[in-house]
């Protein structure tokens, strides 16, 4: 049979079903009632969610920014471009993951528990180095330099700087990974998340957040109340010269709380948010609009606890605080968290909180290197540590904030009314609140700066 | 020794020699050549020849000259420390003619089995203001004597004094191990001379065994001076912001900044100190062999 006896068949079939016109049961209703009935009808039941709810809410943005699943089934994706449920195969078939990451105990902790989970729940064999991100970032890079395409790490734990040196090595998988992952879309759909820029290095997607670490504002309350504090970042001098040898910050160079905090005052003292925010690294700016930075700390210097000194590390500006040589500093949520899980810090004198107007902290994540030789894996291994359930370990675990907030809504009233967190509603406050974030380069630039301008006795 | 059995031995070391030579030789060659800007093994390296390094590092105005003489300077004092520690207390043992047995042997020579880093942070949590040393020193300093206010810092401080406690604690067993034996070896009868002729400890220390221990005690002054020197992990947990161990100055400068050209620089600057230190080593030691 030809195909066009075969539709000419089809159509007689199809004219054989339908009834007569004049057949219809009409029963006292017109053609226009009929349309009119139907349409109403319609409306109600689109209205009230019966129809088009996948679509509808496939196309609706959530008013926290994020979005619902695709409900957008395999079909909608031609043979040549992959659906998640194509990766998801390949992943099972490529069978195994390497997962690079570094940071204290429990960050190492957390990606134990999280890989081992992980591979229980997918069958991908995971193996987790706990290292060190310049030896990770090296390793990539040498890889790449040497050409060799089938890398030995599938997904690499970064910061700001070994981010932009990655990418700007061209060892980063330049395919938006974030966008491809279903649980991407629980991600408030801000830059500064990741979804842009991560410290300010432009991400064109490539970059999954995985942890917020909070820089705050420590305070002993047991000798202060919490509005005998500096409300604003600026305020720290003022508060130093009245309670000198209280306070202290660490060597830039050796704790992140101590570069993300001086950031911040670059901000304030310089020029403002704006004129940083998403622009490129420019030295003249530094060189010439900076003084009023290190006239700042300089004066601070002066009341700071014992002059001159400055903590070398996280840990050491939290081991002088817990031991009440001094009363205030800035430092992680996640180290003070550290310090009330571990015993070390008495949580009845742990106050904190975040200054206006924040201090900008980041959100640390993974990439996917250009030659990790299981790219289907480790995306379903981001897809994982981005779901609720995985989440919701990092405040648990760590001490920081998820970078979903559903898993922070998740967590008991215990775990969010811990000292070590500084805020309770976490999307009025992060997701939909005013969020920035720390420029890479200009703080890369201010920690080699620091030890001339400020350690460095002229 | 006949000419096969020469050329059989020369075949037998031959691997050990490749192997010394290229994990000695390639790293140096490689540092050497990137001081000059020469590869581009590390992110920055320009990779054409440059002395912008070189002429980095000699500047008075830069860091680098007050990095190295800071690692010079502490490094000079704990060797003076450690080894005056050892040697005082090899001659006390010896005039007081007390036999090293095994507990006394295990006590002295505990710093030798101690991983350097370990040996810092256990020196970290002893000299921070609220260790115990950190708190004996303050009621001594300030409030028995009241030389100050409040007790300078011990930990992460300008003059290195945790660097210089720590390390002298670290060196000292070797000085004590290197003059115990040579003072066992010794002559007794120089000595009970000398009593006889009425002469003093003192005396007979300056007069006889400083003479006699002399080349063993440069040997321990310059193995102690080295191995401070070139120490990573003590200053780099003990020591302060500014100034820097050149050590710690290479790593923040290679690692945290990126910047391998000044990394590569200094490195090689201070692998021609520790190389010199080295020769005079082995000078001394071929001398102290000749005059045995």
């Amino acid at each position: 049979m030809t195909d066009k006896t075969k539709g000419k068949s089809a159509i007689a079939r199809k004219t054989r079903t339908l009834p007569e016109a004049d057949e219809l049961p009409v029963a006292g209703i017109a053609r226009r009632g009929f349309i009119q009935t139907a349409g109403t009808a319609g409306l109600s039941l689109t209205m009230l969610g019966f129809i088009g709810r996948e679509e509808a809410h496939a196309a609706a943005f959530k008013p926290d920014l994020t979005m619902e699943p695709n409900p957008h089934p395999t079909f909608g994706y031609p043979n040549w471009f992959p659906s998640w449920d194509e990766i998801e195969r390949r992943a099972k078939a490529e069978g195994k993951l390497n997962v690079s990451a570094w940071g204290g105990p429990e960050t190492k902790d957390h990606f134990g528990k999280i890989c081992a989970a992980f591979e229980k729940a997918s069958g991908i064999k995971t193996t987790y180095t706990h290292g060190d991100w310049f030896a990770a970032q090296q390793q990539v890079l040498n890889e790449v330099k040497d050409k060799k395409e089938q890398g030995s790490i599938d997904a690499i734990f970064l910061w700001g700087k070994p981010f932009s040196n990655l990418m700007q090595g061209g060892g980063v998988w330049e395919v938006p990974i974030l966008d491809i992952l279903p649980n991407g879309r629980k991600i408030a759909y801000r830059p500064e998340m990741g979804r842009f820029v991560h410290d300010m290095v432009p991400t064109y997607g490539t970059f999954v957040p995985h942890v917020n670490w909070q820089d705050c504002y420590v305070y002993n309350k047991k000798k202060f109340k919490r509005e005998d504090m500096p409300q604003k970042v600026t305020g720290v001098l003022e508060w130093a010269k009245e309670n000198k040898g209280e306070f202290s910050y660490c060597d830039v160079n050796k704790g992140g709380s101590g570069h993300t905090w001086v950031m911040m005052l670059i901000y304030e003292l310089t020029g403002g948010y704006e004129k940083y925010a998403f622009r490129p690294f420019v030295k003249e700016i530094a060189d010439k609009d900076w003084q009023p930075l290190w006239d700042y700390l300089k004066e601070l210097e002066q009341y700071c606890y014992k002059p001159g000194t400055y903590p070398q590390g996280n840990n050491a500006v939290a081991q002088l605080f817990a031991a009440g040589e001094i009363t205030f500093c800035p430092n992680w949520d996640a180290v003070m968290a550290q310090g009330v899980i571990g015993g070390t810090l008495d949580p009845e004198i742990l106050g904190l909180f975040v200054p206006e107007p924040g201090i900008y902290s980041p959100m640390d994540g993974f990439t996917i290197p250009v030659n990790a030789p299981n790219k289907a894996a480790a995306l379903v291994f981001l897809n994982y540590i981005t779901s609720v359930e995985a989440q919701m370990q990092v405040p648990q675990v760590i001490g920081a904030y998820p970078v979903v907030t559903e898993a922070w809504d998740k967590q008991t009233d215990k775990e969010k009314n811990q000292p070590y967190h500084p805020v309770k509603d976490l999307r009025a406050w992060r997701d939909l609140g005013k969020m920035g974030a720390r420029h890479g380069e200009y703080m890369f630039h201010m920690m080699t700066q620091w030890v001339d301008k400020i350690a460095r006795k002229n | 020794m006949s000419p096969r059995r020469q050329l059989g031995n020369l075949l037998l070391i031959a691997p050990l020699t490749i192997f010394l030579l290229v994990m000695v030789m390639v790293p140096l060659v490689i540092a050497m050549l990137s001081s000059f800007g020469l590869t581009t093994v590390a992110p920055g390296l320009p990779g054409h020849f440059t002395l912008q390094g070189y002429r980095d590092f000699f500047d008075p105005s830069k860091p680098s000259l007050q990095a190295l003489w800071f690692t010079f300077k502490v490094t000079l004092i704990t060797t003076v420390i450690s080894t005056s520690l050892g040697l005082g207390l090899a001659l006390f043992m010896h005039f007081r003619k007390i036999r090293l047995n095994a507990a006394l042997s295990f006590l002295v020579k505990v710093p030798l089995f101690m991983p350097y880093l370990v040996t810092a942070f256990v020196f970290w949590v002893l000299l921070y203001p609220r260790g115990y040393i950190g708190i004996i020193f303050e009621i001594i300093f300030v409030e028995f004597f009241r030389l100050a206010e409040e007790a300078p810092a011990l930990v992460a401080d300008p003059y290195g004094i945790a660097i210089i406690v720590c390390g002298s604690w670290m060196r000292f067993p070797y000085a004590f191990v290197i003059i115990h034996g040579l003072l066992q070896m010794l002559d007794p009868s120089l000595e009970e001379a000398a009593r006889t002729l009425g002469a003093r400890t003192g005396r007979i220390v300056r007069r006889i065994h400083l003479p006699l221990l002399g080349y063993g005690l440069l040997s321990a002054v310059l193995l102690n001076f080295l191995a401070l020197f070139i120490a990573f992990s003590i200053p780099f947990v003990l020591g302060a912001s500014w100034p820097q161990f050149l050590s710690v100055f290479v790593y923040v400068n290679a690692k945290d900044q990126g910047n391998w050209l000044a990394g590569y620089t200094t490195s090689v600057v201070y692998i021609c100190v520790a190389l010199a230190i080295a020769y005079f080593y082995t000078r001394a030691l071929a001398k102290a062999r000749k005059h045995a």
